[in-house]
């Protein structure tokens, strides 16, 4: 672009008796024929402007430079890809009720729900900004949120995992699968309790298994560290053939019949103790998906206070404390540098009915999205295999080598993030963060 | 809180797409426009009534504020990473796929490159580009920003000039 010298648009020079930028710019949005309507009903210059601007080159020069200012503002302008306010409004309504249903959050368990939100409804915004560490959570919950989680966690988690396979998904075959609360009775399981501490040993006690620490961390990552323990739970889910059929009639439909040796038949799946360790702070907040803590939730006060929603409500508006600067704690809605994830592998046992069978029979009920259905029908071996969902176009996955054993490395497609997830010894490990694959590679190998 | 009832509804199901629109002129990422909505219109339902006569002017800053946030920290993070142009330029809008290619990069690049100026310029000059181009009127902008309807002209005219001045000497 030529030099720019808008020394014209300055008003100063102003004798009086010329056009000032205000109504130069007005003009621009409202040319001289009135069109009718109150939008340009207010622009329409009095004669005497109209008669001073027809002989003016001062002016007239003044408005093509605010003319030619505009049009390079006008490139924001264009059309809207179409927006279906009616979906968002259910989204938003989900989201209400998960809060409601979740109560107090730790900064993983929101990023699950907002994961689960969002992934369920839209494409995940939130792995655009906080790459594979909300990968690496999505792991957590398909470990340890079962049997609390939905359809989609249920089905992918019904395996004892030696070897994991990534399943790219959209949000659209998501949105196929059957909600399975149709097909029989969810047990309630307690909510799992949690323990922080500050020191891998005590950790390990907690959680029953040795915790492994990185020997090396990328440079700069001085802590916070912290290990999150979270206990295990049985829940169980029993099929019933009677309560699918009136689902299905409720909705008009008619389902293939439930075969014999599912109707009855329970499942119980047997999550273990989760550690999760987080090291450093990656300076990156998640605040535009990051909900406001609720008053009253004492433990998140001592590490975050309200997030960046400046101009909307101070802290004290919501007594809480402003970001406390105590050690161990992550700034203010930041997200850790480095996640570690270990834990024993889930087990699920059955009164009789295969995964195989199982599998079958919830693939066939009808809407499922058929490729969704060949992805997932095409693991060689499904009892023995954990499919991790990617967003379809979003992360890509690749195997590698680590520890020894073969892994699977997910990335985000911007390079932003990556995870790795294997299973040595009957221990799942998973590593993420907003880091290279190289990087998570590195810390991972690097465990002991 | 754990209801959102008829009045809130009517005014969502109102003003989302312009929320929307709003965000998307600064974002240019639907998704991420859909998320910032999704944002503005939970922090609305906290502390607001749906009736107030201020809702739609307070949804609309809000929404400018809020991307304009989000932008801010998205250029931090492309100057920390280089991020391959091609990449950007092949999660733009399907529409703009479907032509040539060279074409739709110039685009693509045009508009990366005003986005990441419009991060640049002081919060009040931003908001009203945003505002402006996202499609609401003179006084509607001027209810957002509680200026007079007036001086919205002179408002704007100021932002593109320091618009224009950031893409031609800016940082970007």
């Amino acid at each position: 672009m030529a030099h720019v010298d808008d020394r014209h648009l300055d008003d100063r020079h102003l004798d009086g008796r010329h056009l000032n930028k205000g109504v130069l710019r007005r003009m621009v949005d409202a040319p001289f024929q009135a069109s009718g309507g109150e939008e340009t009903a207010n622009y329409l210059l009095s004669t005497a402007d109209r008669a001073h601007y027809a002989g003016c080159a001062y002016c007239r020069s003044k408005y093509a430079r605010i003319e030619a200012n505009a049009r390079i503002a006008a490139t924001l302008a264009g059309p809207l890809p179409p927006v279906d306010a009616t979906l968002a409004l259910a989204r938003f309504r989900q989201r209400l009720a998960a809060q409601a249903a979740a109560g107090n959050l730790h900064w993983y368990e929101r990023i699950i729900s907002n994961v689960k939100t969002n992934f369920q409804m839209n494409q995940n915004r939130l792995l655009k900004p906080l790459g594979a560490v909300a990968l690496v959570v999505l792991l957590i919950g398909a470990l340890a949120f079962t049997p609390l989680g939905s359809y989609a966690e249920s089905l992918l988690t019904l395996f004892t995992p030696k070897q994991f396979v990534a399943i790219p998904v959209t949000q659209d075959q998501i949105r196929t699968l059957p909600d399975l609360s149709d097909y029989g009775t969810m047990s309630d399981p307690p909510r799992p309790q949690v323990q922080h501490f500050t020191d891998a040993g005590a950790a390990a006690a907690a959680a029953g298994i040795a915790v492994l620490t990185p020997a090396t961390l990328p440079a700069g990552n001085t802590g916070p560290v912290d290990f999150m323990v979270q206990s295990g739970a049985t829940g169980s889910f029993t099929f019933s053939a009677a309560k699918a059929a009136a689902a299905a009639a409720a909705r008009g439909e008619t389902l293939p019949p439930m075969p014999a040796n599912i109707d009855g038949s329970t499942l119980v799946v047997t999550t273990n103790p989760v550690v999760v360790a987080t090291y450093g702070d990656s300076g990156i907040s998640f605040s535009v998906a990051e909900q406001m803590v609720e008053p009253g939730d004492s433990r998140e006060q001592n590490g975050k206070s309200s997030t960046s929603k400046q101009g909307t409500g101070s802290a004290a508006e919501h007594n809480i404390p402003n970001a406390s600067k105590e050690m161990g704690s992550l700034q203010n809605g930041n997200i850790p540098q480095v996640v570690v994830v270990q834990s024993k592998a889930p087990t699920v046992s059955s009164t009789g009915v295969t995964v195989a069978e199982l599998q079958q029979y919830l693939l066939n009920q009808p809407g499922i999205s058929p490729e969704l259905t060949a992805a997932i029908m095409g693991i060689a071996d499904p009892s023995s295999t954990l499919p991790i969902p990617i967003p379809a176009g979003q992360a890509n996955s690749h195997t590698v080598q680590v520890q020894g054993v073969n892994g699977l490395a997910i990335g985000d497609s911007t390079g932003l993030g990556s995870g790795v997830i294997w299973q040595k010894n009957g221990i799942v490990y998973a590593v993420g963060g907003p880091l290279t694959e190289n990087e998570v590679l590195t810390i991972a190998n690097s465990l002991h | 809180m754990t209801e959102a009832p008829r009045e809130f509804e009517r005014l969502f199901l109102a003003e989302y797409s312009r929320v929307v629109a709003i965000a998307y002129r600064i974002l240019d990422d639907i998704q991420e426009a859909e998320d910032v909505a999704q944002e503005v219109f939970y922090d609305f339902h906290r502390r607001h009534a749906p009736d107030a006569p201020y809702a739609a002017a307070w949804l609309h800053k809000a929404a400018a504020h809020t991307a304009l946030n989000a932008i801010r920290s998205r250029n931090r993070r492309e100057r920390r990473n280089a991020i391959d142009l091609q990449a950007q330029a092949a999660i733009q809008p399907a529409r703009e796929a479907a032509l040539d290619p060279e074409v739709a990069l110039d685009r693509a690049e045009q508009r990366r490159q005003v986005s990441t100026a419009l991060g640049h310029l002081p919060e009040r000059s931003a908001e009203i580009l945003m505002l402006r181009y996202g499609g609401l009127s003179y006084a509607e902008v001027a209810a957002a920003l509680g200026v007079g309807v007036n001086q919205v002209g002179t408002l704007l005219a100021r932002a593109e000039m320091a618009l224009r001045k950031e893409l031609v000497n800016g940082t970007c």
